[in-house]
C-alpha cells in the first residue's frame, strides 16, 4: 500500500469516526439545527484529536449482502436464545454443567476478534471469557453444555459469527484463510474471487494473454 | 388500538425476560452460568421496552435518545460480562464440577509448561557458563504452584 493511499485511508477512517460522533451528538440534542451540527463538528474534532486511541483498522471493504445477513442472523439468534435461556432458568431441572472450549479464529484483526467476542457475548448461551490475541483463539463458555453435541453447537455458532463478519467486512487475506478453514471443515468456500490468491492468478492470466498477443 | 396491544405484548415480554434474568442469577449454580442469566435476557428485555415506548410516543426526540441507549448497551453489556467472567476465571472463582470440559485450563497448563521449560533451559545455560560453581539443587520450578499471573503469558503477544 502506497504512502498516499495509506494517508487517504486514515483520513477516511477519521472522517468516519467523526461522523459517528456527530450523529450521537445530534441524537443527544434531539435536533439537527445548524448550531447543533456546528458544535457537534467542533466536539467530534476535539474528541478525535484530544483522546487519541489506537486506530481501528478497517479492511476497506464492505459486502452489504453479508452485512445484512449478519444483522438478521444475529437478531434471530438473540430472540431464540433469549427464550431458550429464559426457559432454562424456570424449568424444574437445574442447568447442567457448562464447558469452556477453545475456538480457533481465522482472522487476526483486532476489530474482528472484538466483534466476534461481543456478538458471542450478546447471544445468550455463549460468553467469551478469555482471548489469546496472538494466536487468535477465543475461549467460549457455553451454558448448559454437558455433552459433545452441545459443545459442537456452540463452536459452530462461533464459527458462523466469524464467517458472516469476515465475509461482510474482513480483509481479502482473512477471506482466504477462512475459505481454507471452511474447506477443511467440509463447507463451501465463498467470495473466492476477492482473495489474494485468486487475484494473483487472474493477474498472471492477464499477463500471459498480453504476452501471447 | 393495535399499537397499544403491540406495546403491551412487548412490555409484558420484556418483564418476563427480566424476571427470567433475576431467577437465573439466583438459581444458576456457578459464576459463569450466572453471567449468562444476568446480562443477556435483561438486555433483550430493555430493547423490547424501548421499542414499546417508542411505539407509544412516536416523537423523534425520545426515540433518538433510546437509539443511543440501546447502542451503548449493545456495546457495553457484552464487555462487562466478558470482563467479569474473565476475572472470575482468573481468580479461580469457579466450580470445577460445573465445567464439563475446560480447554482454557489445558491451554493455561501448556503455557505454564512452556514457561517452566524456558526457565529451566535458561538456568542450564547459565550453569554451563560457570561450570566451577556447581551449586546443588538449583530449584527446579516444576514444583511451584500455578498462580493467577500465569494466565498473562498468553495475551502478551505482539
Amino acid at each position: 500500500m502506497g504512502a498516499r493511499r495509506r494517508r487517504r485511508q486514515s483520513l477516511v477512517e477519521q472522517v468516519l469516526y467523526m461522523l459517528v460522533l456527530i450523529i450521537v451528538w445530534i441524537f443527544l440534542w434531539d435536533s439537527a439545527s445548524g448550531m447543533v451540527i456546528v458544535s457537534g463538528v467542533v466536539v467530534a474534532f476535539t474528541v478525535v484529536r484530544a483522546f487519541y486511541l489506537p486506530p481501528i483498522q478497517l479492511a476497506g471493504r464492505v459486502n452489504f449482502y453479508y452485512a445484512t445477513l449478519f444483522i438478521l442472523w444475529f437478531m434471530l439468534n438473540v430472540l431464540l436464545a433469549s427464550v431458550e435461556v429464559a426457559w432454562l432458568t424456570v424449568r424444574r431441572r437445574p442447568v447442567d454443567a457448562g464447558s469452556v472450549m477453545a475456538v480457533d479464529l481465522s482472522t487476526r484483526s483486532d476489530l474482528l476478534i472484538t466483534l466476534v467476542t461481543m456478538t458471542n457475548g450478546l447471544i445468550p448461551g455463549s460468553l467469551v471469557i478469555e482471548i489469546d490475541r496472538a494466536r487468535a483463539v477465543v475461549f467460549v463458555h457455553g451454558l448448559n453444555c454437558a455433552d459433545d453435541e452441545e459443545l459442537e453447537k456452540v463452536r459452530a455458532k462461533t464459527h458462523q459469527i466469524e464467517t458472516l463478519l469476515i465475509y461482510a467486512i474482513g480483509s481479502p487475506h482473512d477471506i482466504e484463510v477462512l475459505n481454507d478453514a471452511r474447506r477443511e471443515r467440509g463447507q463451501k468456500p465463498r467470495l473466492e474471487n476477492l482473495t489474494i490468491r485468486e487475484r494473483a492468478r487472474r493477474a498472471r492470466l492477464a499477463k500471459e494473454a498480453r504476452a501471447r498477443r | 388500538m393495535i399499537l397499544d396491544i403491540v406495546s403491551t405484548v412487548f412490555i409484558a415480554g420484556a418483564a418476563l425476560l427480566s424476571l427470567a434474568a433475576g431467577i437465573g442469577s439466583l438459581r444458576f449454580p456457578d459464576l459463569l452460568s450466572r453471567m449468562h442469566a444476568s446480562s443477556k435476557p435483561q438486555l433483550f428485555g430493555l430493547v423490547m421496552v424501548m421499542f414499546a415506548v417508542g411505539l407509544q410516543i412516536r416523537h423523534w426526540g425520545p426515540v433518538s435518545t433510546m437509539f443511543i441507549i440501546v447502542f451503548f448497551q449493545l456495546f457495553t453489556v457484552p464487555v462487562a460480562a466478558h470482563m467479569i467472567g474473565r476475572a472470575g476465571y482468573r481468580t479461580k472463582h469457579l466450580r470445577r464440577s460445573m465445567l464439563y470440559r475446560d480447554e482454557l485450563d489445558d491451554a493455561v497448563a501448556r503455557a505454564h509448561a512452556r514457561e517452566v521449560a524456558e526457565r529451566e533451559r535458561r538456568e542450564l545455560a547459565e550453569k554451563d557458563r560457570d561450570t566451577d560453581s556447581a551449586g546443588p539443587a538449583s530449584g527446579s520450578a516444576s514444583g511451584e504452584d500455578r498462580t493467577a499471573n500465569d494466565h498473562d503469558e498468553s495475551d502478551t503477544g505482539r
